[in-house]
């Protein structure tokens, strides 16, 4: 089992390394702000009602287990290795950069829902991003208008979902804007 | 009787029937399309249904989870590509199946086996259940508290091969709980003195993130991985009626997923595996498993259906989700004030019997729209899986963005996707960060209840009867695990020894 679930994982010892790493320090770092972040309740109620203990208990936790990782990853000669030597480190850093493209794209496309509409933001993003991955023949630009409808009728239509109003809707005829703005 | 009624009364509701069709139909296609699975399609559904009632809710929610595990056996069998993780061993005999010309009655032998799964599991949870919630009555906060710490000692200890990494995820979700206003001293933990985080760290934005933006991005940095499925040839309703030939198969195999389902966390990548490899060792033929055997592909999709049903024991019983799927489905159940638990047999039993007809239903009509709409939902296994990745990202914005019109959900969310996304490319389990979102608040406050009834004595865990049950049960799961590690590492030691 195990065997073909590693199939399917894109591993790098470097990315690994930076992963157990990122965990050992976001679990020390929650511990040594503890006195900062939490507070001790007054009063003789018990150690165990202290809003204190589950943080402790998850962090002490955290950091424990990830230290655990690190030096199991950093035992693993080859694997030190590779993370020394930067391995396919620069390749899985900007596998990392390139997933956080879609974050704008997706931020875009919030903006974009209270200027246009629900509707039609769907489907610039839809379009738009399916042609950035290289999704450019014309039957690409017909299936985002299918999908974007089908999400449209489903959303606003069958679960009534609320949007925000969309500026462009002010602008047209006000008979229009309202049915836009309630099914679109 | 009276309770049966009242199960069909609800079951005859307009929207229930709705759901049940909606979910049940559109769980088989989701699981049809490799790279969309369940988790993805009930993560981004989830929020829309607070709105429903909770039978509506859940019985949508329960029919795209049944639902897909039938439809992953499509693409599976077809093109050797797995519509949900959990078909991948179905692709060993399935597609050999294919090759040789057998391709109908490989599909209905995974559609039967599927059925039997699904109602055997369905008739232990109705079985089960209520007993279970009797015993769970006696229940305390010691006994709570301890159940939960055996659901997240459970998930961890599955992940074979992974228990460290899943440890760190459990930690990691663990400490997520904590943020926020702390509600017994009306203290904040790990605010950083920023308002939208007193609220904690909702659950929507982080499952949304975890599965759905996830796998967007996945599937968005990935190659196209749809496939040409073939014709399909060979006799359909052959398969339907074989899987009795198998008996001994069948059963065993929906027993594992049954048992496995009903442990948290366990679920079914080991039941699956579990029912494999029973099966091949009891078989006649045995050289035929990886070449088109129907005992696999039986074994396989028997367990894989017997699970669902399965998982919701601890959840109805306990109120303890024992993985990913139950934990949303938990949500749905809070944010109707409808507890979990002993007191839901008591209080709303015409609610638990109208659970239990709908997901006998389910698996009827699953079965009957799989026969008649195999040919069509082949078609889907030939979408661009990168395209689809396009939709998930716009899917997941009526979740994220409209359950309170604020920018941080879905920045959150998005931040929730990278993670996951991170974690998926390194074989990181992500399932334990959402137990621990769930499970954590939980067992703080019942640790804290049974800890104050008890004084602070700590004895009191392993004083009580079902109590030192529970912390039997973890010891001897992380026994188990521990030396069949050992054996593991020696057999491999060995094997390295003669190479």
């Amino acid at each position: 089992m195990a065997a073909f679930e590693e199939e399917t994982a894109q591993d790098s010892a470097p990315g690994r390394t930076i992963l157990a790493l990122s965990f050992l320090v976001f679990g020390a770092g929650g511990l040594a702000l503890m006195p900062f972040q939490t507070r001790t309740a007054p009063g003789d109620e018990g150690w165990f009602t202290q809003p204190w203990l589950m943080p402790l208990l998850t962090l002490g936790l955290l950091t424990a287990v990830s230290l655990i990782y690190t030096v199991r990853l950093w035992r693993d000669r080859n694997n030190a290795i590779a993370a020394l030597t930067g391995g396919t480190l620069a390749g899985e850093l900007w596998m990392w950069l390139r997933s956080a493209e879609f974050f704008l794209w997706y931020v875009a496309y919030i903006i974009a829902l209270g200027v246009v509409g629900y509707g039609f933001s769907t489907f610039v993003f839809i379009a738009g991003l399916g042609y950035r991955i290289g999704l450019r023949q014309p039957k690409w630009l017909l299936a985002a208008l299918a999908a974007s409808i089908a999400m449209t009728l489903l959303f606003r239509l069958g679960l009534e979902i609320w949007v925000p109003p969309a500026d462009l809707y002010d602008i047209l005829p006000k008979s229009v804007g309202i049915f836009l703005q309630q099914y679109f | 009787m009276d309770a049966i009624l009242a199960g069909l009364n609800q079951l005859g509701q307009l929207n229930v029937l709705i759901a049940l069709f909606a979910g049940a139909i559109s769980g088989v296609i989701i699981g049809a399309i490799p790279g969309l699975g369940p988790a993805v399609a009930i993560a981004v559904l989830l929020p829309a249904t607070y709105t429903m009632e909770p039978l509506t809710a859940l019985t949508l929610l329960l029919g795209i989870y049944s639902g897909a595990w039938y439809g992953g056996a499509i693409p599976a069998i077809l093109i050797n590509t797995p519509g949900t993780p959990v078909n991948v061993l179905t692709t060993y005999d399935g597609y050999p199946m294919t090759l040789a010309g057998q391709a109908r009655r490989a599909l209905s032998l995974a559609y039967s086996a599927s059925f039997v799964g699904g109602i055997v599991s369905v008739i232990v949870l109705i079985m089960m259940a209520q007993p279970l919630a009797d015993i769970a009555s006696n229940f305390g906060s010691a006994e709570f508290a301890m159940a939960a710490l055996m659901a997240m000692v459970l998930v961890v200890v599955a992940h074979r091969g992974r228990v460290v990494t899943a440890a760190i995820t459990l930690a990691f979700g663990l400490f997520l709980a904590t943020v926020g206003l702390e509600t017994a001293f009306n203290t904040q933990r790990f605010t950083f003195g920023q308002v939208w985080l007193q609220g904690g760290i909702p659950l929507i934005p982080v499952v949304l993130g975890l599965f759905a933006m996830s796998q967007a991005f996945v599937l968005l940095l990935g190659e196209d991985e749809s496939g040409e499925p073939p014709r399909l040839t060979g006799r359909f309703f052959q398969g339907l009626a074989e899987v009795f030939r198998y008996p001994r198969t069948l059963f065993a195999s929906s027993g594992f997923g049954v048992f496995m389902g009903i442990l948290p966390g366990v679920g079914e990548f080991l039941a699956q595996f579990f029912s494999y490899t029973l099966a091949q060792k009891t078989s006649k033929t045995p050289e035929l498993f990886g070449k088109g055997a129907p005992e696999g592909l039986i074994a396989s999709e028997a367990a894989n259906n017997a699970v669902p049903a399965a998982a919701l024991v601890p959840l109805l019983a306990l109120g303890i989700p024992g993985e990913a799927l139950t934990a949303m489905m938990l949500s749905v159940f809070m944010v109707h004030n409808v507890i979990p638990g002993p007191e839901l047999f008591a209080s709303r039993p015409e609610f638990i019997s109208g659970l239990y007809l709908s997901l006998l239903a389910m698996n009827v009509v699953i079965l009957i729209f799989l026969l008649f709409a195999t040919r069509m939902i082949v078609a889907l296994s030939r979408i661009n899986t990168r395209f689809i990745g396009v939709v998930i990202l716009a899917l997941t914005l009526v979740g994220t963005y409209t359950a309170n019109y604020n920018i941080t959900d879905p920045l959150m969310a998005l931040v929730f996707g990278l993670i996951g996304f991170i974690l998926k490319r390194h074989n990181i389990p992500i399932v334990p960060i959402v137990l621990g979102v769930v499970l954590g608040p939980i067992f703080e406050a019942r640790l804290r209840q049974a800890l104050g009834t008890a004084g602070g004595d700590m004895a009191i865990f392993v004083e009580r009867p079902y109590s030192a049950g529970l912390i039997a049960i973890m010891a001897v799961a992380v026994i188990a695990i521990a030396l069949n590690n050992r054996r593991r590492r020696q057999r491999e030691r060995m094997a390295a020894g003669r190479g």
